[in-house]
């Protein structure tokens, strides 16, 4: 026992920062790609999270079957998104690198009140597919099937965007435009294309995440913000554009909040906060960010 | 700039002097007052620095909670405690602005931001004992301030306490006009225009920012003592997020690149706010909208544009 | 008279090591041109000199002063100024306002109770500079509307408001027509009376025309020094730019 708690206790947990963490990083990774590639700080990125999860209770009204909200959920949100990028975005190419930011910061507003207007400002609860509920023994504790399914769903995912991101040539170019677009675009490269498609993928992801939270905590207007400035925390320890750094800080701010709730409940928020305070003085890049990118 | 143009800050004031009246009922011309000072006093910083913050909640809030605290438990005087919110808020500001302004740019703005959730939460649930925590403060007691050897409460009447403001907020106006035309604001716009060049110039643009911030948090701070006068309570939203992006949202909307824009935004904001939630209570859907068409299509905010339409007149003359 | 030393000035990169040992003397008065192929070094001395960059190893010193690890406005302050390859200026100001805010740095800075207007012999000085660079007629125009080569001479005027000893130009002739840089050189010329210049040029006739002394970088060490015609004699220099060697 440590400070009156179990060890299985303090297992159980880390497998719920692992959880909470890994969420994260799906938020986290689709906000660094869209910040690496196009240098746009989406500000609205909790708003699709939101979305998702208000997409994936349409979806199980309609259908009653998870599997296929699972599917169409992030086609919705990313499709969501090539909209805004298409017609908001895309035409701040050129000014003020913050014009985005306060672009995407109204369109928050827009998106959260538009959902409030259509279903209402008490949000509901979403159910646990049924598949999926109940504990798992294992072995120490033990752990709701569903968290262990959504751990399993989002190294999936993070795996099959490693692949793409890795193994095939657009991800490739993906990756080189984060690195130095200019290079980009003189290959001969239309960059607006792969705005476009970064956009759509960082917004489908931030979806998914949505949808996969919901059965945890319910379904409601407000839940993308604070999600939003925990991404962002992410992002900023993980470093802006890596995504390496998007899936390690995320696990790790994940467990964090998950051991802090634990001994200090108050604090939570607050040592999200410090740590990217500490971050951004110390070393503004994040753990794996490049360097200067954007002092 | 034309001769109306540079005079625009005493229409302004003239403006203000009998808005109570312009407008339906006071509580909307008190509102004008004290969020035109915010953001005017957060375009110390954006429009005239360049510097994009995402936390001047926290000097609103800063003020709100250190008049209301000092009030409620100090049990001081009027003015003290006004005093005393504006010298919390720059207080808060020397500590968070020596702290920000180590990054630039977006990272800078992330910092604010990260800064301003924290008071937030600090007030919430670190010390909400003193503070009420969710409820906020409650029950900010005005004590009657003498003049002349009259006693009066400023809260006599909503008119009254709409005067007591405004005083603050004129003379509050002039002292920036005052600021941002000097030798020093010179520095601030070169520091906006080009700050590396202002650097080889020879200038400390890191003091300099860092002043500009203790400047802008001195207003914000301001605003913020008299909203908890006013309101009799130390609001926990003053410190939330959203109330920085209305600071943002008004500066923009009114024109960040103006003197007075911020406050004509300030009371566009404020309006449509009012007039729509009569209809619905999503107004946010609305100021959103406007504030998304404005970044894309009318980036000079209303009062900018107005001007430059202005200006374009005059030259065709 | 020495104005600027370098001893051992050493200023690496990652791997890459751009400044290799300089040992660098610039007499007062003179027109003292920096010249090399690309990547030699150039605009890294450059930055060196004025305070954007601090060396790993190695000192600097300006009019006797030890200033290697100065702030760059603070080296300002001592009589430095630079003049930009790729203009530097600021695009919202008034032509006039670049020029004055840039002499006001001299003046005052924390002064948040005058109207600036009120300091009248600022404007005035300020005004000359805009003559002797020959945007005289230009004072209220915003200086991103300037043409390209007015913004280079602009470029210069905010150089030349801090009433610098040592000036040090970037490419001044960058981009420019025939034309252009005919009248940028003989500007040059009238601003060097009575001012030390480091001058950094690829345009050789330029720098043939004007110099009183050439120094010759390759790969971050100085190669040549001397005046002009011996270095258009020296075989090595010639080996460098024609065969990259």
């Amino acid at each position: 026992m440590i400070g009156g708690i179990s060890y299985a206790s303090l297992i159980t947990q880390l497998f719920m920062g692992l959880q909470i963490g890994l969420v994260y990083v799906l938020l986290a990774v689709g906000l660094s790609l869209i910040f690496g590639l196009m240098t746009v700080v989406n500000f609205a990125h909790g708003s699709f999270f939101m979305f998702g999860a208000y997409m994936g209770l349409f979806m199980m009204g309609l259908t009653g079957n998870f599997w296929a909200s699972l599917v169409f959920v992030p086609l919705a949100t990313g499709l969501l998104g090539l909209v805004v990028e298409k017609f908001t975005v895309r035409p701040l190419y050129g000014r003020d690198l913050n014009d985005p930011l306060l672009l995407t910061f109204g369109l928050q507003f827009v998106m959260v009140e538009s959902v409030r207007l259509i279903w209402g400002t008490t949000g509901f609860p979403f159910d646990t597919p049924s598949a999926l509920t109940g504990p798992v023994n294992l072995g120490f504790a033990l752990f709701p099937l569903y968290r262990i399914f959504v751990i399993v769903i989002t190294v999936l995912i993070i795996f099959l965007l490693w692949v793409f991101l890795e193994k095939t040539s657009l991800g490739l170019i993906i990756r080189g435009g984060t690195r130095d677009s200019l290079m980009v675009r003189v290959l001969g490269i239309d960059l607006s294309k792969i705005w476009f498609l970064v956009f759509g993928i960082g917004t489908g992801l931030a979806g998914i995440a949505g949808v996969l939270a919901a059965p945890m905590r319910g379904v409601h207007p407000d839940m993308g913000i604070d999600m939003l400035i925990q991404a962002f925390v992410v992002v900023v320890v993980g470093g802006m554009g890596s995504l390496k750094g998007a899936v390690i800080a995320g696990i790790l701010i994940g467990v964090v909040v998950s051991f802090t709730t634990l001994f200090y409940p108050m604090m939570g928020e607050v040592i999200i906060f410090i740590s990217m305070a500490v971050v951004l003085l110390v070393r503004p890049s994040g753990l794996f960010g490049e360097e200067g990118l954007l002092e | 700039m034309s001769f109306l143009s540079a005079r625009s800050y005493l229409g302004l004031i003239l403006v203000l002097a009998v808005l109570p009246f312009i407008l339906p009922y006071e509580a909307i011309a008190t509102q004008i007052l004290i969020f035109g000072l915010f953001a005017m006093g957060y375009n110390i910083l954006l429009g005239y620095t360049g510097l994009l913050s995402f936390g001047h909640a926290a000097f609103f809030g800063l003020g709100t909670y250190g008049a209301g605290l000092s009030l409620v438990y100090l049990k001081v005087g009027l003015f003290t405690g006004i005093l005393i919110g504006v010298s919390a808020a720059v207080l808060g500001a020397m500590g968070v602005g020596l702290l920000c302004l180590k990054r630039k740019g977006i990272y800078f703005a992330m910092l604010t931001l990260a800064f301003g959730q924290l008071f937030y939460f600090l007030a919430l649930v670190v010390f909400d004992n003193y503070t009420g925590g969710d409820n906020g403060l409650r029950g900010v007691p005005v004590p009657p301030i003498s003049v002349g050897g009259y006693e009066f409460s400023v809260i006599k009447s909503p008119l009254s306490f709409y005067y007591f403001a405004f005083i603050f907020c004129a003379l509050s106006i002039l002292i920036m006009h005052r600021i941002l035309h000097s030798p020093f604001g010179a520095v601030l716009q070169s520091i906006r225009e080009n700050e590396k060049r202002s650097q080889s110039c020879g200038y400390n643009t890191n003091r300099v920012k860092w002043v500009a911030f203790l400047f802008s948090a001195f207003f914000s701070g301001l605003a913020g003592s008299l909203h908890a006068v006013y309101y009799q309570l130390a609001a926990l939203n003053t410190l939330y997020w959203t109330n920085s992006g209305a600071a943002v949202m008004m500066t923009i909307l009114g024109g960040m690149g103006t003197f007075i824009g911020p406050f004509v935004g300030a009371g566009v904001f404020l309006l449509i706010e009012d007039v729509i939630s009569v209809y619905t209570t999503s107004w946010q859907l609305f100021v959103g909208a406007i504030f998304m068409l404005f970044v894309l299509f009318f980036p000079l905010g209303i009062w900018g544009t107005l001007q430059e339409k202005f200006r374009l007149w005059r030259l065709k003359e | 008279m020495e104005i600027l030393k370098t001893e051992s000035l050493v200023k690496n990169f990652g791997g890459l090591r751009a400044i290799d040992e300089v040992n660098f003397r610039l007499e007062e008065g003179q027109l003292h041109s920096i010249i090399g192929p690309n990547g030699a070094g150039k605009s890294t001395f450059f930055k060196l000199i004025c305070g954007e960059l601090h060396p790993d190893s190695g000192g600097i010193w300006f009019r006797g002063e030890d200033i290697t690890a100065l702030p760059q406005f603070a080296i300002s302050h001592r009589g430095m100024s630079v003049a930009y390859q790729l203009t530097n200026i600021f695009p919202r100001l008034t032509t006039l306002e670049n020029i004055r805010v840039a002499r006001q740095s001299r003046k005052t800075t924390f002064n948040f109770w005058s109207p600036k207007e009120a300091l009248r012999d600022l404007r005035e000085k300020s005004a000359s500079i805009l003559e002797t660079v020959e945007l005289g007629s230009k004072r209220d125009e915003l200086a991103c509307n300037l043409s390209h080569g007015e913004q280079r001479h602009l470029e210069m005027g905010i150089a030349l408001a801090t009433d610098p000893v040592l000036l040090l130009l970037d490419e001044p002739t960058a981009g420019m027509s025939p034309e252009d840089t005919e009248r940028t050189i003989q500007l040059i010329r009238e601003i060097a009376r009575g001012r030390t210049i480091i001058l950094v040029e690829h345009k050789m006739k330029v720098v043939m025309k004007i110099s009183d002394k050439i120094t010759v970088l390759h790969y971050g060490s100085i190669i040549a020094e001397g005046k002009p015609e011996e270095i258009q004699a020296n075989e090595r220099v010639q080996e460098v730019y024609l065969k990259g060697r």
